[in-house]
């Protein structure tokens, strides 16, 4: 049977999907990006196969997304990321109509017709505290990682806004405030609600629509998505699959249909 | 946090109740016109008509001291209000855009007619002009043109100017179904300067030492000339606090307990913290003159015999003159000359604060090469810091606190 | 050479190009700020004026020291280059009342720069009475009288009438360009318009008559070329980067029409030559729908006109970061075109020396949006 191949090569880390003619998925993996997007890319790919117990003379097409996605000379054709995003978002969920995939880099929302192509989208503008990075920085500022920032968030009671935009300022007024002794909890609360609320202005503009399903590795941020929940209403998130894998399976979809 | 403050003037927490009831009571009334925070002709001109002006930028300002700039900006964004619009502008839309839920003071009620001028930023215009697509409303606009160096006027721009006003005059008396009387034009007209001539000597009571006023105080009685021009009931406030001031100048009362320096601050405020200066006062510095108040309003003796043409000059002379001819709305390079040596000489200023305002170019343009002005050829030290007017989100206390205790230090160790 | 290889070959060293003819052709040199400005008075006085914009490629560090960061990119770029002085060939420069930076900068430029030869004119925004029209009149005729101090040529009324022939002529000929871009199947691409502009911008305007009707013969000869996958409209304000639009015809679409102050913004119009000259540019000048001259309800008739009889596929606002009349205009532009003119918008944010690679993906995924 034939098989198809999506990789996303993301500033982050590179992620690669392979899927049969049926659109099962085979098998996924996921590197680090490094510095070079061609490495890794090739990594990625080869460890797919590798999993699949094939090699890349098995697979008719493979379709690329991301930053990266022009550099390695693999693929038969470049997608983008947000048109694989939400192929593959409509792929996990059918009823999907909203698609918000909050990366380290940058947020995007996007809008989807019933067949899963995306009609409207919208990204941040130039600016860290609608991404992950935000997160980032802080918890390595409080000497946390994101689990336990999450952790702390979902357990508050206390929800301190954090108001300032700005990632560094942020982190300068989250120190000071600690010290001050206002509890952490409340803070990270605060933090996972700011930057809950700059995803949730992306999407306003797109008339969100239900189901909305949530993707990237902000997902994996059970804090940050509780903040959303309250700023959108009930929301979707990939099942048994790692949430960073959405566009790699659009992109897989892609070469299959192509 | 700060523990001192500053003593408010009376006729300041007069004129705060005044606005309530202005808010909850007179802009409540129909017709009413949604106007731009300048010296805007229309304004007065509007009221003499029987047309009511509410002002969304004061508005915003409301707003933003009860920390809901956040709020509205963050709305007014998500409707494609680009971050790098005017704080001014976000809070307006992010409050219409908000619907639900209860607003300062009861809210604005929807306009009429929407009026501006073109003596300010073209913001004044583009918001207008958004905001009578948004309403689908008239909108009446006084254009004066720029004059973009310092010299002297032609008689042109002023005819001009007077014949734009005549338009405009038409279109409002159409929209109103009433006709200007020229007894109104020239009461309102006469008002109108004598207001300035209150705001001005409010000005240089504030050179006496200790300084009555802080920033404070004046931001707050900025009301009067930006709101209340032309108004029986705004003189009689100015004439109030300056009877005040006197009083406070001749009594040695300061506006701080102990004042050690005097400082002038350069662009609009932040509304959402005003209190900085309470901050600033703790450490015994005072803020005697801002640009934003001394060089924008009021700034020339307007004679009022000919209303028409006091109101066009009103209009154009709105900003610095530094006597080479009537100008409009400034940089901070026109004050850059004569008079600011002269300011900072009589106000016995010893230190600057300059903000860079990313809301406000027509305020923040120049502030670097002010600084270094003041830094070189004064030898006063300045901090320059970003403060956005309006929206409360670019302001870090701890941030903010680290530059003003590195400016304390080089003050003098305040 | 043909007069496409011309065009590129000058495109790809606009600066190395001005100075060559600086120093062959006698005449001072004007920069000048925006299409609001009238040439033509300019050239009756004899002297060569350019259309100022950044060259690109050189990161912005001078001109930190003057303009913060929230100014506009474009302008802090070409400041930055004057401190440089990357414009050796420039002899004096026209700014005009127009969006907030040249506006407040213009003394910042005679402050840092008193020796410069800076003429300014005020501006009507908005206000298309005839008195702002006599007004208006009035300033040309002020500017006349400078620019005619740094030439040293009075400008007479045959001078005048001279140079507004040539500059109708100019704006007819690349409107006929822009006619071609109609066409199911474009003889040419938004990044040779925009080439072929830039250099109408820089190049002495008879010259540059003469080569654009070479170009126009060429370009009624070329071959068909492959159909586009998508036809778009790009607004914005000063595009003059290449890259951009290169940037958006890799994904596979092709640039058919803009609104944008470099492109269409400054040919499509004409002034009337039968009247009084001063009073003709005034009423033409006047009218540039530049979004600090003209009601956002205007600038969408013009672009729906536009993107009708182009037959754009979809509008692409790219917008300066520090831009704020453009992004004033943007929310009403944007709801007007997705819901009556039911054309898809996209925004993309740009600024002076930006990295491509996120325009790259918006516009990707904007074009991947548009195919059926």
């Amino acid at each position: 049977m034939a098989m198809f191949a999506g990789v996303d090569s993301g500033s982050t880390s590179t992620k690669a999907v392979l899927i049969d003619e049926g659109g099962t998925i085979i098998g996924t993996h996921i590197v680090p990006s490094g510095k070079d997007f061609r490495k890794s890319v090739e990594a990625v790919l080869q460890a797919v196969l590798d999993k699949a117990h094939s090699g890349l003379d098995d697979l008719a097409a493979i379709v690329t997304t991301g930053y990266g996605r022009f550099i390695s000379g693999l693929a038969s054709k470049a997608m983008s990321e947000i048109t694989c995003c939400g192929r593959g978002a409509h792929y996990l969920h059918p009823a999907t109509r909203t698609v918000i995939d909050i990366g380290g880099q940058d947020s995007k929302a996007m809008k989807l017709d019933n067949a899963g192509k995306v009609v409207q989208f919208s990204l941040n503008d130039k600016c860290a505290a609608g991404t992950g990075r935000f997160l980032e920085r802080i918890a390595a500022s409080l000497e946390l990682d994101l689990a336990r920032m999450a952790e702390l968030s979902v357990q508050s009671q206390e929800k301190l806004p954090i108001s300032t935009q700005c990632t560094v300022f942020a982190e300068t007024e989250v120190i000071s405030r600690i010290s001050n002794g206002e509890p952490i909890e409340g803070i990270v609360k605060g933090l996972h609600s700011a930057l809950a609320s700059r995803i949730f202005t992306l999407c306003v503009g797109l008339n969100i629509e239900k189901d909305i399903f949530i993707c990237g590795g902000g997902a994996k941020n059970a804090g940050l998505v509780k903040e959303l929940e309250e700023c959108l209403g009930e929301v979707v998130l990939p099942h048994g699959i790692d949430t960073r894998l959405v566009p790699a399976i659009g992109a897989a979809l892609i070469a299959r249909d192509s | 946090m700060p523990t001192v403050k500053a003593k408010r003037l009376e006729s300041a927490i007069k004129l705060s109740a005044a606005i309530r009831k202005i808010y909850e009571d007179r802009w409540r009334n129909k017709p009413l016109a949604w106007s731009v925070n300048s010296s805007n002709p229309l304004n007065d001109i509007s009221r003499i008509l029987g047309i009511y002006v509410a002002y969304p930028e004061n508005y915003a300002c409301v707003c933003t001291a009860q920390h809901l700039s956040g709020k509205y900006c963050t709305i007014a964004e998500a409707h494609n209000y680009k971050p790098e619009l005017c704080s001014y502008i976000r809070n307006n839309f992010g409050y219409l855009l908000a619907k639900d839920g209860e607003h300062p003071l009861g809210g604005i009620p929807d306009p009429d007619v929407l009026l501006s001028v073109s003596n300010g930023c073209l913001n004044f215009i583009k918001w207008f002009d958004a905001l009578r697509l948004y309403f689908d409303k008239p909108f009446v606009l006084l254009n004066t043109p720029h004059r973009l160096f310092d010299h002297d006027m032609p008689d042109y721009y002023l005819d001009y100017v007077i014949k734009e006003l005549g338009i405009c005059i038409d279109k409002l008396e159409k929209i109103s179904g009433n006709k200007l009387t020229d007894q109104k034009m020239r009461e309102t007209a006469f008002y109108s300067r004598e207001q300035g001539k209150y705001w001005r000597e409010l000005l240089e009571l504030n050179k006496s030492v200790p300084a009555p006023m802080n920033l404070s105080d004046l931001a707050n009685l900025l009301f009067v000339p930006t709101s209340l021009s032309g108004t029986k009931f705004g003189l009689d406030l100015l004439k109030e606090a300056a009877a005040e001031v006197r009083q406070r100048v001749q009594n040695k009362v300061g506006a701080i307990p102990e004042e050690r320096h005097r400082l002038v601050m350069f662009n609009i405020p932040p509304w959402y913290r005003l209190d900085f200066v309470n901050y600033f006062a703790e450490r015994g510095c005072v803020f005697p003159f801002s640009d934003y108040l001394r060089y924008v309003w009021c700034t020339q003796d307007i004679d009022s015999s000919d209303p028409m043409e006091h109101f066009a000059r009103k209009a154009l002379s709105f900003g610095h003159n530094d006597g080479h001819g009537a100008t409009i709305a400034e940089t901070l390079y026109s004050c850059m000359g004569k008079r600011l040596a002269q300011d900072i000489k009589d106000f016995k200023i010893d230190g600057a604060v300059i903000a860079i305002n990313k809301s406000c170019k027509i305020m923040s343009t120049g502030g670097l090469d002010l600084a270094h002005l003041i830094r070189k050829k004064y030898g006063l030290p300045v901090l320059v810091v970003d403060i956005d007017q309006a929206d409360e989100r670019t302001y870090s206390d701890a941030e903010m606190k680290q530059r003003y205790d590195a400016f304390f230090d080089t003050i003098g160790g305040a | 050479m043909t007069a496409m290889e011309k065009i590129n070959q000058i495109a790809g060293d606009m600066r190395g190009y001005l100075t060559d003819i600086h120093q062959k052709s006698g005449k001072k040199f004007m920069g000048v700020m925006h299409p609001v400005i009238p040439q033509e008075l300019l050239h009756a006085a004899g002297l060569h004026s350019f259309r100022l914009f950044p060259f690109p490629g050189e990161p912005i560090t001078a001109a930190r020291a003057n303009l913060h960061a929230d100014t506009s990119s474009m302008f802090r770029a070409i400041w930055d280059q004057v401190l440089k002085e990357r414009y050796p060939f420039m002899d004096g420069v026209v700014l005009s009342e127009s969006c907030e930076t040249v506006t407040y900068f213009a003394r910042g430029w005679k402050y840092n720069r008193p020796d410069d030869f800076v003429a300014t004119i005020a501006g009507v925004r908005f206000s298309k009475t005839q008195n702002a029209v006599n007004f208006f009149c009035k300033e040309l005729e002020a500017l006349a009288r400078t620019v005619e101090k740094l030439s040293g040529t009075s400008i007479s009324a045959d001078s005048l009438s001279h140079a507004i022939s040539v500059y109708n002529k100019n704006r007819q000929l690349i409107r006929s360009i822009y006619e071609l871009r109609k066409s199911k199947s474009p003889p040419l691409s938004g990044v040779e318009t925009l080439k072929t502009v830039m250099v109408s911008h820089i190049m002495d305007k008879e010259e540059n008559n003469i080569l654009l009707k070479t170009l126009l013969e060429e370009l009624k000869n070329r071959g068909v070329r492959p159909k586009p996958i998508a036809r778009l409209m790009v607004s914005g304000p000063c595009i003059t980067d290449f890259r951009l639009l290169e940037t958006f015809e890799a994904s596979g679409a092709l640039v058919v029409a803009d609104d944008t102050n470099f492109g269409s913004r400054s040919f499509f119009y004409t002034v009337d030559n039968a009247q009084n000259q001063f009073m003709a540019l005034a009423k033409a000048y006047d009218m540039v729908p530049c979004p600090f001259s003209i009601s956002a309800k205007n600038r969408l008739a013009y672009i729906n006109k536009m993107a009708a009889e182009y037959k754009v596929d979809g509008v692409v606002f790219a917008i300066e970061k520090a831009c704020e009349s453009e992004k004033m205009d943007f929310p009403y532009l944007e709801k007007e075109i997705t819901a009556k003119t039911k054309l898809p918008v996209t925004f993309i944010e740009t600024e002076y020396l930006c990295d491509m690679a996120p325009i790259r993906t918006r516009i990707d995924a904007f074009v991947e949006s548009l195919m059926k």
